[in-house]
């Protein structure tokens, strides 16, 4: 797609930008703590806030991903723009208190706070490892994404496979020198390319293809059923994926981690409150790409679809020349969104395999684990060793990557939800086995579905089945257990955790 | 559970912090505008275009909008650092 030699040159020049914000990373780090290297030292201010939580919630899924699966359902995609908002309000339902707890316990994972609150070891582990495989599963979607933007932006000049290899190696060198301060510095460039490059996307396709009253004309002609109004069964999945991104989303371990990261509670709530708005335009600018990716190209197959963006943009650059550069800014920004996601996620499950496996393991506790600061590029490598060798085998589409974890992922809900609710010291308070009966429940429905080949039921995701099954199971524990013991009077005055609060 | 939006006069250790999740007035607007962000009014019903896009199109992205301008006002009004946060 356009110039071999420019497209080159500005790869090339967004390497060594993010390399040079690595090392300024590196040099900015006061000491080599697991504090600094996973949270950065909790300094993140509003914009820098807003730009890593922006470039980290946009993915390559939203720009590949959400197009394609526009193209393949049809307008009635734009349920994607509600449940990126939905995603916001979601935070709304534990976030306010889950940073007050996170200041106090220093919390550096998201399984730390179900540790501290629940002291239960099987819920910890069994915690550790959904973040842990929902990190994996996300991780090696990005590096799909990547492996296919790469191949799209050169139109195949440079395959798949090198395009996979090539951001591995990127990412991880600049993970490695400034942990999370390098990684939201380039997520705030990214951010900032991504913003350029949706806006860059709109203009460009309403100059060449139309309005979008006019790509709806078109739609209407080469594919009516993709404009039809939406059926109830539709509406239902429209519904099921609100709830799933609302109450799953909030629980990314690298989103939790960046609102453990945030300076101030001032800070944490602006960013959420243009991150509530962003999705009106970002979204549905991408929901756009798919919309005239059909009106284009009707007839792509499954795989196909993914890379109805590259296909789109370099349509823009055959019927305009003069679009090439403009275009090349849009094809970064893509690469800027699965690169930004894919290393924030690539830290998070490097912290999570530090903190909540290899220290609890050893025994390590409070500055012990710092002696585990060094691990955590092993743990990066190792990571991206494995999950790159599957990214060179690709078999399912990005959408169905992103659902199988999202199924998994929303049976921890209850947990911070209902478990942020009360004092530990409150008798009205969700204990670890409230807790872990939801998630068993929650996790049999939901994987048993999913086993059984059952994606959907009458429009509703197992995921979800399983969430609802798991609150009302945790619901019935708790008012089982509270009318069958007798309990001491709730006395707020008591702190239930001295030694936390010490620290 | 209080509603006022005030910041308490007197912080104390039992002092009960403003949440948006605490208001079930908020929660249930919250879940109402949601729910009619899908498109059901229209289900089955022939396609009707208006100004160019179907009509279906403009009455779930208006609901999205309001959505959004919710979760916004959840975070201006209803989200206050005081207290421990625990009723």
């Amino acid at each position: 797609m356009g110039n071999p030699q420019l497209v080159l040159l500005a790869g090339g020049l967004y390497v060594v930008l993010l390399l040079t914000l690595g090392l300024l990373g590196r040099r900015a780090q006061p000491a080599r703590t697991l504090s600094e290297h996973f949270l950065a030292g909790r300094s993140l201010g509003f914009l820098v806030l807003l730009l890593t939580l922006f470039a980290t919630q946009y993915s390559g899924n939203s720009l590949s991903g959400f197009p394609g699966k526009t193209y393949r359902s049809g307008l009635s995609y734009i349920m994607s723009v509600t449940f990126m908002i939905g995603i916001v309000s979601g935070y709304l339902l534990f976030v306010p208190q889950l940073f007050r707890e996170a200041r106090r316990g220093r919390y550096l994972t998201p399984t730390d706070y179900l540790t501290d609150r629940f002291r239960s070891p099987f819920l910890s582990y069994t915690s550790a490892v959904i973040f842990a495989v929902t990190l994996c599963n996300f991780l090696l979607a990005q590096l799909m994404a990547l492996g296919h933007a790469v191949a799209g932006l050169t139109d195949g000049r440079v395959p798949y496979a090198a395009g996979v290899l090539g951001g591995m190696v990127v990412i991880f060198v600049y993970e490695w020198l400034g942990g999370l301060r390098a990684v939201a510095w380039t997520d705030a460039l990214q951010g900032l390319i991504l913003m350029v490059g949706l806006a860059l996307v709109v203009g460009l396709l309403m100059l060449e293809v139309g309005t979008p009253a006019a790509v709806v004309a078109q739609i209407l002609e080469v594919a009516p059923e993709k404009a039809a109004n939406p059926s109830l069964q539709i509406c239902l999945t429209w519904l099921s994926s609100f709830l799933l991104l609302g109450l799953g989303a909030p629980l990314y371990p690298q989103a939790i981690q960046r609102i453990y990261a945030a300076r101030r509670l001032v800070e944490l709530r602006k960013a959420l409150m243009v991150m509530a708005v962003m999705p009106l335009f970002a979204i549905t600018t991408v929901v756009f790409v798919g919309a005239v990716g059909i009106a284009l190209f009707p007839n792509l197959d499954g795989v196909g679809s993914d890379q109805v963006t590259f296909r789109v943009l370099a349509y823009l650059v055959d019927v305009r020349p003069a679009a090439a550069l403009p275009v090349l800014l849009v094809m970064m920004a893509v690469l800027a969104a699965i690169m930004s996601t894919a290393d924030s996620a690539l830290l998070s499950l490097s912290s999570i395999l530090t903190k909540d496996f290899a220290a609890r393991i050893l025994g390590y506790e409070g500055s012990q684990a710092e002696r585990l600061t060094r691990l955590a590029p092993i743990f990066s490598l190792a990571v991206l060793a494995g999950l790159g060798s599957l990214a060179l085998q690709p078999r399912f589409t990005l959408w169905r990557l992103l659902e199988i974890k999202f199924e998994v992922l929303i049976q921890l809900s209850p947990a911070f939800v209902l478990g942020t609710l009360h004092h530990r010291g409150d008798r009205r308070a969700f204990a670890a086995r409230d807790m872990t009966l939801g998630l068993v429940a929650g996790l049999v429905v939901a994987l048993s579905a999913y086993a059984a080949g059952i994606r959907s039921l009458g429009g509703i995701h197992p995921g979800v089945l399983g969430v609802m099954v798991n609150y009302a199971a945790v619901l019935a524990s708790r008012g089982l257990r509270l009318r069958g013991q007798g309990h001491p009077p709730y006395d707020p005055t008591v702190d239930p955790n001295p030694t936390a609060a010490a620290t | 559970m209080p509603r006022s939006t005030k910041p308490p006069e007197a912080p104390s250790a039992a002092v009960v912090s403003e949440e948006p999740r605490r208001h079930r007035g908020f929660l249930a607007l919250l879940a109402l505008v949601a729910l009619l962000t899908a498109p059901l009014p229209f289900a089955g019903a022939p396609l009707v275009l208006a100004w160019g896009l179907p009509l279906w199109l403009w009455w779930s992205l208006g609901m999205t909008a309001l959505l959004s301008a919710v979760t916004v006002w959840g975070i201006v009004r209803l989200w206050r650092d005081d207290g421990d946060g625990y009723p």
